[in-house]
């Protein structure tokens, strides 16, 4: 490979990077919120919150609004998880209003109190409560812990239940209502954007996961032996059967990491390690696009020995007289030929589903945006599906253009990498 | 002339190659290929050195030297320019 090929794709990396950096800033300027002045007002909000905890930017996206609409409002928060200080000040507030902190955020009005994010509920309790205060004498529980005082003041009489706490931190928000940011789009209507991007983001990451025409080898291999009996019936039952196996088999695992991601993926430290393992993951794959050079495709030679015992088995089964007997050793082929692949591609759907649970989704939209992914992520294999069936022959493959998905793959893995090291915000408010 | 064909079963790359190479020895007579499947332990996989990628194609001259090796999905046009250039040494 020549100095001035070399220099061409160092080039076109670098303008790729940037054009992916601009894109996501400018998304992300959809959600740009005002920022709010916190003041020495009147009526005193106090919220308790975790670095890198989605309800909780939720929340304070919320009040950086309310306070700018209402002057005689000030806020102080506390996070948390860093500050320990902090934690045992939320701790003694506890204590003091006699009521179990199971997690943030965690708001204090007075002495009434919310756990969780809702944007119908808490926003609610935020504006009766504060109302409620501007008629009556507020007391101040936080100074109160602060100050060496021994005299607590008495508590007032709830205005309703103290306790709602419709969500906590770190669980699945299936009864959040999500303010609806609609924007009118000319011809397609009423979008919002938060929707659009995710879905985007499961088309473009899912086909490029899935755009790897060197792990097609098994599904090739087992069509091209059907081709040569000349049976569509058997190239439908047989390939579809690996097909619908594979795709579950997929489903399943992103359902897994995206399960894990919604427990522990707003941990700072989980998702930063994440995030550098995703930079590291794309920087290699833009090292291997750079170092490809002219490459007509082709694939690479190893797992020689992996490769014939799995040619056997395919052999095996193909030759398998009872129906029942070889759909189901094309299941577990169709199994172990996803379990082998996901080793090697286990970064581009642990990104995603990072990006996804670090957004307030309901379960329906969590398993739609997974489907969405997976049915891209299998549309080569269904176009080279579909091609054997209609015209007995292997049509809609190519190894020559796989090195950009190395590129592209690479990119967006880097960038969603840098974004959760240092800018997991625009991840859950601006991306999705 | 003669052409060394090296490529696998598992390899969709080779797959699409294998009816462009038959149209080309339909259409050139003279032309002299031979298919190795690949296996690391083949007496040409060692002696070419195939190690990387598949398919290639070896072309060698009438005193079996090499003249050059293609990679990769080639397209036909660029496979007849060679053979053409190249069929007489």
């Amino acid at each position: 490979m020549n100095i001035l090929n070399l220099n061409k794709r160092i080039i076109w990396v670098f303008f790729s990077f940037i054009a992916c950096i601009v894109s996501l800033f400018l998304v992300a300027s959809v959600y740009a919120t005002n920022a709010s002045e916190v003041g020495q007002d009147k009526i005193k909000i106090y919220l308790f919150w975790g670095e890198g905890c989605p309800h909780c930017e939720s929340e304070k996206q919320f009040l950086n609004q309310y306070l700018a609409e209402n002057p005689d409002v000030s806020l102080t928060d506390y996070e948390v998880w860093g500050n320990k200080a902090n934690l045992d000040l939320l701790i003694k507030l506890g204590e003091r209003i006699d009521t179990e902190i199971r997690g943030v955020p965690f708001t204090l009005i007075g002495d009434r109190h919310t756990s969780g994010y809702s944007s119908s509920i808490t926003t609610a309790f935020i504006k009766d409560n504060v109302e409620y205060y501007r008629q009556n004498v507020q007391p101040d529980l936080v100074s109160e812990a602060n100050a060496p005082s021994p005299s607590p003041s008495p508590l007032s009489e709830p205005l309703s239940e103290p306790s709602v706490d419709p969500t906590l931190s770190n669980v699945a928000a299936d009864n959040t209502q999500e303010e609806d940011n609609r924007v009118n789009i000319p011809v397609f209507g009423e979008v919002n954007p938060k929707e659009v991007s995710l879905a985007l983001l499961a088309i473009v990451i899912g086909t490029i996961d899935g755009f790897n025409p060197c792990s097609l080898w098994v599904l090739l291999f087992l069509i091209s032996i059907l081709i040569g009996l000349e049976d569509r019936k058997k190239i439908l039952l047989y390939g579809g059967t690996f097909i619908l196996v594979e795709a579950l088999s997929y489903a399943a695992f992103m359902v897994a990491w995206l399960n894990l991601m919604l427990f522990v993926g707003f941990i700072g430290w989980v998702r930063t390690g994440l995030g550098m393992a995703a930079l590291i993951g794309g920087l290699y794959s833009l090292r291997n696009f750079i170092k490809s050079g002219k490459n007509n495709g082709g694939c690479s030679v190893t797992n020689e020995e992996k490769r014939e015992k799995m040619m056997k088995r395919v052999n095996k089964v193909t030759s398998e007289r009872t129906l029942w007997l070889a759909l189901a050793g094309i299941a577990a082929l169709a199994f172990s030929v996803n379990l082998i692949e996901l080793l090697c591609s286990a970064g581009l759907p642990a990104v995603f589903t990072q990006v996804l649970g670090l957004n307030n989704l309901s379960s329906v939209q969590y398993v739609g945006y997974v489907a969405l992914y997976i049915f891209f992520f299998m549309i080569d294999d269904l176009i080279v599906f579909i091609g054997a069936l209609a015209t007995l022959r292997l049509t809609g493959i190519s190894t020559k253009y796989s090195q950009y998905s190395h590129l592209i793959g690479g990119l967006i893995m880097a960038v969603i990498g840098l974004l959760l090291v240092f800018k997991p915000e625009v991840l859950w408010g601006g991306i999705g | 002339m003669k052409v060394i064909k090296f490529g696998a079963v598992w390899c969709p790359g080779c797959l699409i190659m294998r009816p462009r190479w038959q149209e080309l020895e339909k259409e050139i007579p003279g032309l002299k290929t031979e298919y190795v499947e690949y296996k690391a332990d083949h007496p040409l996989v060692e002696q070419y050195k195939i190690d990387d990628r598949l398919p290639v194609c070896v072309f060698i001259n009438k005193e079996g030297e090499e003249l050059l090796r293609l990679t990769g999905e080639i397209s036909k046009k660029h496979l007849l320019e060679v053979i053409n250039e190249n069929i007489d040494r």
